[in-house]
């Protein structure tokens, strides 16, 4: 008897007083009496909890500490106050305009920071002649004309971003406002030439006859920080005897601190060192539960809301702190959290609304709860007249209320979203963030879940919500710990994706506020690192005029023409690193060594000494002249990430680890971010000579490359083969050197690199990176190969541009198309492959796929569609069968394309995969071989094996056999009689064997027949099981029926046939038993 | 039934007198097998056996488990109640908690509830079927236990909570497992268990003792894989020989007759493919074969029926014999497995009513006053997967105090959703415990707390180890016999 592993022998035995003289207990390995001396596993255990138990006042379940540690008395003359700040706003502090920081102490105490003193400005040039004298009069103008707009004028020398024109700067008038709010107003004036000041000489001439420029043209807060020498999330530091407390009774927030410094006298630390941490930041991930009607998404207008749930953590701790459900009506305990019962829904939102002020976050997560969980409180509160419940944000008397807003990115498309004021709390919607930065076949919370936490969510339809609502306090119960799931969910998200510490040092690296990076665009940062650079250098940018269109397009990117087809041999790729930021710091592009033809001739420059000519024909000085701004931000960009990745390979922490990654991740995109913002047309500067000769210098360089290796690897040159270019694309190109041995390919690739490096301006690098062996070029962007770094084993299957994660796709092509390249790939066996699409496609044409896998999901956004929609038909449809059971707005409508008569359209022979199973509808196999899996198959099977035989593929001898399920329902169903025919021969039984499974003449056959349905009892009692304790675990409960009603679960639909078909199965089998054998 | 055999002195045999004529006066002792009574327990069977036309499908598996802890609950209360109640710790009575969701944080107190053990090894058929196609290699792991990770929850209707603590980690438990644990929920929500109780052996019947001096014998085997083939084992037909009296010497045939029963305890079929197995599927072995597409008839084998037929049909003239199912067997798949239809065995279904009987897995007997309860093996192959530790005897034994004999279905152990019993509880403690297709023979017995004495069995695969195991009525001694040919390497 071989005894059991165990950690501690000693736990075996308890000492308690048991009724029984030999208790001989059942222990796995045969516990021993000998044990019994030893101090007991109970003892142990007791004194650990007895500890507990002390420590613990009252249940913890009821008494979850909600509010911040408090604030212990300071005296402000020799302490300072150090805090992070996370979000600047403009606003105003006794009568003038400030900006506002809210933050938080190391130790976890909110701050609200007003920066006093700091105004807003812009620059003009000065007309010509205009000295300080004049400054004078255009001051008295203002007077007049802006009474108490302008506070200051100023005349200081400054140079235009715009061109080299020699390293002289010009006069500009800084024109400083009384108050931000005015400065458009100004600035306008300018613009527009409608300023009358005269110069006061005898002409009476105007200063500003004609419509001019204006310079710089930033929010006010960008501005300030910049000038600050602030970035998001940094941290700052208000010397002792600087800075002014705020008496309690004049606050306006619910901060711990409020205080006030002048601009000057507020230290800012660059997010460097120790100033690289994060302040204990509080965050709130909240999901709220509505009782929605039959039928209906909930209205906020109807549909009251029943529960909401919380989990508060502070950043960097491991356990959220607070966990807790707001629920309307009774609720059963849920361990390790605290329900808070309301009899009405006015108290649940009250309470709740106090609950956040009491926790006080300074970050508000959730899974879209931008656009539905917050409107939906709002609009709520206002139907049922609770004045006084938006009211939540740092701001005492400042009320929540609702904007709509359209956010449009070349980027990131356009969204429409809603904006709700929340004062000094961050908001963070983890759908938005991953809509932005991922792409998926779903976004919905369970589908993104099952993405990073690899983590099934239990989905229960809103229907369903209403009647636990409804139930006992055991149903709202389990609302409630779907609700508590789902606020967790957005939390483990955030942490498992890292986004807070990712943005955080995206904003610390582009200096943008926190707030900035969710709700702008990308050019944003660009202009903010602008900004600063040219503050540092005395540079002024232009305001341009927003003119142009986005269609004004410029040459792109090269590809080389691939040649495709399956390569049983390595391809080495070798790739630009940072392409287009190392271009424009090798060439020294920026605006401000761009050169006009006019200036080349005024200061006789010389092509290529002073200044260098573009494939695109534009000029540019060469550094000796003028080093770029551009150039400098970029080389700034680079090494510091070079930085951040050397001290992350020394690191250990992984906290910092986490920041550090994050922080080289920033720089990176920030760098590579310059260029697009050259070349954004509608963007706040767009110079289309500068992005447009990176991208010719780009072109050229892919082409020099292939020339430059197709020279060199030949050969002629001594080389066992003569290198091919077989594909190029923007930043890398793909060599087959010839040879088949691994070793041999990377070490011509790193010769290739190192070579063809040499013959570029520096810091342009190629890189020999991978190699790709074997490898499938199937066009143009879409290529798969195993990719290998060492000779010992390969990394990954990589594939690009390949439809697998198509939303429209079936899961069926999903994992066709995977398995296939897997064999192809991995295992190099094209003809398994080949072998498995045939049995693949047989099996579909014969109704032997799984129908779970033939579903296809859409989402139903806008009921106003201009193209008949199969997803939009269907809901149609259904709404008209059942409204109750139908989707609404928002939901996900899944489908499978059934067969139909001969000139239906594929969106009317659309339908619901639970209907298509109750009525054994057939699936129309056609429709997915040919617009599902044929295409792609084609696409990957044609390099290979050419046209003809991957055509073959789809046609051959396997496609001969076709199985269609007879309908249930419609048509002559109505008046057919059902017979049962033999199991063998598939005669219509009659007579005595009309109730069996047999005719007589396959009577003999009866132990094969019965045996083999026998396989098809088992094997769908096999899946029932299996699928259907799937779930029960997947829900975290044995003693409760499965509700479950996720659409994007590859489980539902297998689980809701599996009954269906194991039904069928049984009943096939029972005819055994009526048999007269 | 009489069972003739040659007079001989010893159970080697002379080869010279075995070569000569019978003397003409020479006699032959006839050694008669005893009527035997050998009933199946109906009221426990009945529960097993399931009509295929009253199957039904449309519930969930969650009445299963509601109704084992209905049952459970009240009889491991008692147990706990007896330990515990009365109790202080920390100047605080213990008490009892009804619902695992009542538990408040610093009382110490005691709550019932089903065990569930979330695994990340377990296999998930969710990946299965989301992973691509080819990661789907059948899983060959035969354990799925990772202590470090695995975390045991404790569970009713109301709620669940996860358990910690040394004694919860040191104890035997597997999800379905109905338990009462003492302790107090942490700060952090668990369960920190001090001591746990298990609802302990049900009640046993007394066993009425035999007044003759005769040796009564039931004898197990499982595992017989017969497959018809022109190589059956040797050893099969040896066996089947022995059983008949017709092997061996006086002696033999003595012991042999008074074997009263046989019961072949799943597994009798060889070549059946578990339904378990993806061969299809699976793209490295579809392709090796030449595909067919349509139907292929050659696939059936129908030599292992035919031949394990005949071979009960021969036995059932001479002794009295149960077969039971297993998982290699062609019956449904899933738990408990029903009786193999008689249908596929046309010579022996002559003897239903009689000396043959084709009964559920599992299955209780009551012969001559033993109460027996066996299993083709399944629950303790699947309880074997997800402990750590291969005592399966301690397994076994764990099961009766268990009250339950397999606590892994439906969780793991793939069975019919009840709705209205679960016929796995044990209500009352057999005298003898079998489970089939063990790897070794293995036996001990075991005592419960008032006075229950049980013999546990784990009767190995004839067709690897050649053992039939014998057990005696009367004394419970449970003894081997071992079939082999010298030079085969067997024992």
């Amino acid at each position: 008897m071989t005894s059991v592993k165990r950690n501690n022998p000693l736990t075996d035995f308890t000492n308690i007083p048991r009724p029984t003289v030999d208790p001989k207990r059942p222990r796995f390995g045969g516990g021993s009496v000998n044990q019994r001396n030893k101090p007991s596993s109970f003892e142990e255990d007791l004194g650990r909890l007895t500890q507990e138990i002390e420590g613990l006042q009252g249940s913890a379940e009821h008494d979850q500490k909600w509010a911040r540690p408090a604030l212990e008395q300071f005296d402000p003359s020799t302490t300072p106050v150090v805090f992070q700040q996370i979000e600047a706003e403009e606003s105003m502090y006794s009568g003038a305009s400030v900006i506002r920081l809210f933050g938080v102490t190391e130790k976890g105490h909110s701050v609200l920071c007003n920066m006093t003193g700091f105004c807003h400005y812009f620059y003009v040039p000065a007309p010509m002649g205009f000295t300080r004298e004049d400054l004078g009069i255009l001051e008295a103008y203002f007077r007049v004309n802006f009474p108490t707009a302008v506070r200051d004028l100023e005349l200081v020398l400054r140079q235009s971003i715009w061109g080299y024109s020699g390293d002289s700067k010009s006069p500009f008038i800084k024109i400083v406002a009384q108050d931000p709010k005015h400065i458009n107003r100004i600035r306008g004036a300018f613009e527009r030439g409608e300023l009358h000041c005269e110069r006061g000489d005898l002409n009476n001439e105007r200063f500003f006859p004609f419509p001019i420029q204006t310079f710089d043209n930033i929010p006010y807060v960008l501005r300030a920080l910049v000038d600050c020498h602030m970035s998001g999330m940094s941290w700052v530091t208000l010397p002792a005897g600087r800075y002014r407390l705020i008496p309690e009774s004049l606050k306006v927030s619910s901060c711990q601190l409020e205080v006030s410094i002048p601009y000057e006298d507020l230290i800012s630390h660059p997010s460097e060192g120790e100033w690289l941490k994060m302040a204990p930041l509080r965050i709130l991930s909240f999901d709220i539960e509505c009782a929605g009607r039959k039928g209906v998404f909930p209205e906020p207008e109807m549909d009251p809301i029943i529960q909401i749930a919380n989990v508060v953590s502070r950043h960097g701790d491991p356990k959220p702190f607070v966990r807790n459900v707001f629920t309307l009506d009774t609720c059963s305990q849920i361990v390790g959290s605290q329900i808070i019962e309301n009899m009405n829904e006015k108290d649940l939102l009250t309470r709740w609304r106090d609950f956040v002020r009491e926790v006080d976050p300074d970050v508000i997560i959730g899974y879209n709860f931008v656009n539905f969980d917050l409107p939906y409180l709002l609009d709520r509160a206002k139907v049922l007249k609770l004045s006084d419940f938006p009211y939540f944000g740092r701001l005492a008397n400042v009320r929540q209320e609702m904007k709509d807003s359209t956010f449009s990115s070349k980027a990131y498309g356009t969204r429409e979203s809603k904006v709700i004021n929340i004062e000094g709390r961050l908001q963070f919607d983890l759908l938005q963030l991953i809509q932005r930065d991922f792409k998926l076949r779903s976004y919905t919370l369970n589908s993104v879940s099952t993405e990073f936490l690899n983590e099934q969510k239990e989905d229960v339809h809103h229907s369903i919500i209403t009647d636990l609502q409804n139930g006992t306090p055991e149903s709202r119960r389990r609302l409630a710990v779907y609700c508590l799931k789902d606020a967790y969910l957005p939390m483990r998200l955030m942490e498992k994706l890292m986004s807070l510490i990712n943005y955080t040092e995206m904003a610390r690296v582009t200096g943008v506020p926190f707030s900035f990076l969710l709700s702008r665009g990308q050019q944003i940062k660009v202009v903010s690192q602008l900004f600063r650079k040219a503050f540092e250098l005395d540079i002024v940018i232009p305001n341009l005029k927003q003119e142009g269109s986005s269609d004004e397009q410029y040459e792109g990117a090269t590809v080389i023409e691939p040649l495709r087809g399956y390569y049983d041999v390595p391809i080495a790729t070798l790739d630009f690193s940072s392409l287009y930021p190392s271009i424009m710091m090798a060439h020294n592009l920026c605006y401000t060594t761009l050169l006009s033809r006019q200036h080349i001739e005024i200061q006789k420059l010389q092509k290529d000494v002073d200044y260098i000519l573009t494939p695109n024909g534009d000029c540019f000085v060469k550094p000796h002249k003028r080093k770029g701004v551009l150039p400098v931000i970029l080389e700034e960009l680079l090494s510091a990430r070079k930085r951040a990745k050397a001290d992350l390979k020394k690191e250990t922490d992984p906290f910092k680890r986490a920041m550090l990654d994050g922080r080289q991740l920033a720089l990176k995109v920030s760098a590579n971010s310059v260029y697009g913002f050259t070349g954004a047309t509608i963007g706040k500067l767009p110079c289309l000579a500068i992005s447009s000769s990176v991208t010719a210098y780009g072109r050229q360089m892919i082409e020099k490359t292939k020339e430059q290796v197709e020279n060199v690897f030949t050969v002629a040159n001594g080389y066992s083969h003569d290198a091919q270019v077989i594909y190029g694309d923007t930043d890398s190109v793909m060599i087959k050197f010839g040879p088949d041995n691994l070793q041999e390919c990377m070490r011509l690739g790193q010769i290739g690199a190192d070579a063809v490096s040499q013959i570029f301006v520096k810091p342009i690098k190629l890189e020999f990176e991978k190699v790709y062996y074997p490898y499938l070029l199937i066009n143009k962007k879409r290529y798969a190969g195993m990719y290998w770094t060492t000779p010992d084993k390969p990394d990954k299957m990589d594939t690009k541009g390949i439809e697998t994660v198509r939303r429209d796709n079936c899961r069926l092509v999903q994992n066709v198309i995977e398995t296939v390249l897997k064999m192809i790939l991995h295992d190099r066996d094209v003809d398994g492959a080949q072998e498995f699409v045939k049995k693949i496609i047989s099996d579909l044409l014969q109704n032997k796929i799984d129908m779970s896998l033939l579903v296809i999901t859409k989402a139903l956004s806008k009921s106003d569609y201009a193209a008949k929609q199969a997803h939009v038909e269907l809901a149609e449809r259904m709404r008209k069968r059942d409204a109750g059971s139908a989707p609404t707005l928002g939901d996900r409508v899944a489908y499978v394309i059934i067969r139909g008569a001969k000139n239906d359209k594929n969106y009317e022979r659309s339908e619901d995969p639970l209907y298509v199973l109750d009525n054994n509808l057939p699936i129309d196999t056609k429709y997915y071989l040919d617009n599902q899996l044929a295409n792609p198959l084609q696409r990957i099977f044609e390099p290979i094996l050419g046209a003809r035989k991957a055509q073959l593929l789809l046609t051959g001898e396997h496609t001969r056999t076709i199985s269609v399920a007879a309908p249930s329902v419609g048509g002559l169903m109505k008046f057919a009689v059902k017979t049962e025919v033999c199991m063998g021969c598939r005669t219509p039984l009659t007579g005595v064997y009309a109730k069996g499974a047999l005719c007589k003449n396959c009577m003999p056959r009866a132990p094969e027949l019965y045996q083999k349905q026998l396989e098809t009892v088992n094997q769908s009692e096999t899946k029932f099981a299996r699928l259907w304790t799937q779930c029960q675990r997947c829900q975290g409960s044995l003693h409760q029926d499965v509700i479950c009603t996720s659409k994007d679960c590859a489980i539902f639909y297998m689980r809701k046939k599996s009954q269906k078909d194991i039904a069928d199965a049984t009943y096939q089998l029972a005819r055994f038993d009526n048999t007269a054998w | 039934m009489n069972i003739m055999a040659p007079v001989a002195s010893s159970s080697t045999l002379d080869i010279d007198y075995l070569l000569c004529d019978p003397k003409e006066d020479e006699t032959f002792p006839t050694f008669e097998r005893r009527a035997s009574s050998r009933e199946l327990i109906s009221k426990y069977n009945d529960e097993f056996v399931l009509k295929n036309t009253e199957k039904t499908y449309e519930q969930q598996y969650a009445s299963l488990y509601f109704l084992r802890l209905t049952v459970l609950k009240p009889r491991v209360s008692k147990v706990a109640a007896e330990a515990w109640n009365g109790m202080s710790i920390l100047n605080q009575e213990v008490k009892a908690v009804d619902r695992v969701l009542d538990v408040r944080q610093g009382e110490f107190c005691w709550i019932v509830g089903t065990v569930y053990i979330e695994m990340t090894l377990k296999p998930n058929i969710l990946d299965e079927i989301t992973k691509e196609f080819w990661t789907t290699a059948p899983i060959s792991k035969d354990k799925f236990a990772d202590p470090e990770n695995d975390a045991i929850m404790l569970e009713d209707e109301s709620g669940r909570v996860n358990l910690v603590g040394s004694t919860i980690k040191s104890e035997l438990l597997v999800t379905g497992c109905v338990v009462a644990v003492l302790g107090s929920e942490t700060t952090s929500g668990d369960f920190d268990v001090v001591d746990i109780r298990f609802p302990q052996l049900a009640p046993q019947l007394p066993r009425k003792m035999s007044t003759g001096h005769e040796r009564k014998y039931v004898a197990l085997v499982s595992g017989l894989e017969v497959s018809g083939d022109v190589h059956e084992s040797y050893e099969t037909s040896m066996l089947f020989e022995y059983l008949m009296g017709e092997l061996g010497g006086s002696d033999d045939s003595k012991h042999a007759s008074e074997i009263i029963h046989v019961i072949v305890a799943g597994n009798s079929f060889s070549n059946r493919r578990s339904p378990l197995s993806r061969d299809d599927e699976s793209p490295d072995n579809f392709q090796k074969k030449k595909k067919k597409y349509g139907y292929d008839s050659s696939s059936y084998n129908s030599k292992p029926t035919e031949a394990l037929d005949c071979l009960l049909a021969d036995l059932s003239a001479s002794v009295s014999v149960d077969i039971m199912p297993g998982d290699q067997d062609p019956t449904n798949y899933s738990y408990p497995q029903q009786p193999i239809n008689a249908a596929l065995v046309p010579r022996s279904r002559r003897f239903l009513g009689s000396s043959f009987r084709s009964v559920s897995n599992p299955c209780w007997w009551d012969i001559e006053g033993l109460r027996i309860l066996g299993t083709g093996g399944q629950p303790i192959d699947d309880i074997f997967k997800y402990i750590e530790g291969d005592d399966r005897l301690q397994m076994m034994e764990t099961c009766l105090r268990w009250q339950h004999c397999a606590p892994t279905a439906p969780d793991t152990l793939w069975s019919y959703p009840f709705r209205d019993c679960d016929p796995f509880i044990l209500n009352e403690t057999p005298h003898l415990f079998f489970a089939g297709n063990q790897p070794e023979f293995k036996t001990k017995i075991i005592v419960g707390e008032d006075g229950q004495r049980v013999r546990l069995v784990a009767v190995p695969k004839f067709s690897e180890t050649g053992k039939v195991v014998l057990v005696d009525v009367d004394s419970l001694a449970a003894e081997v016999v071992t079939f082999a040919l010298n030079g085969t390497g067997r024992d």
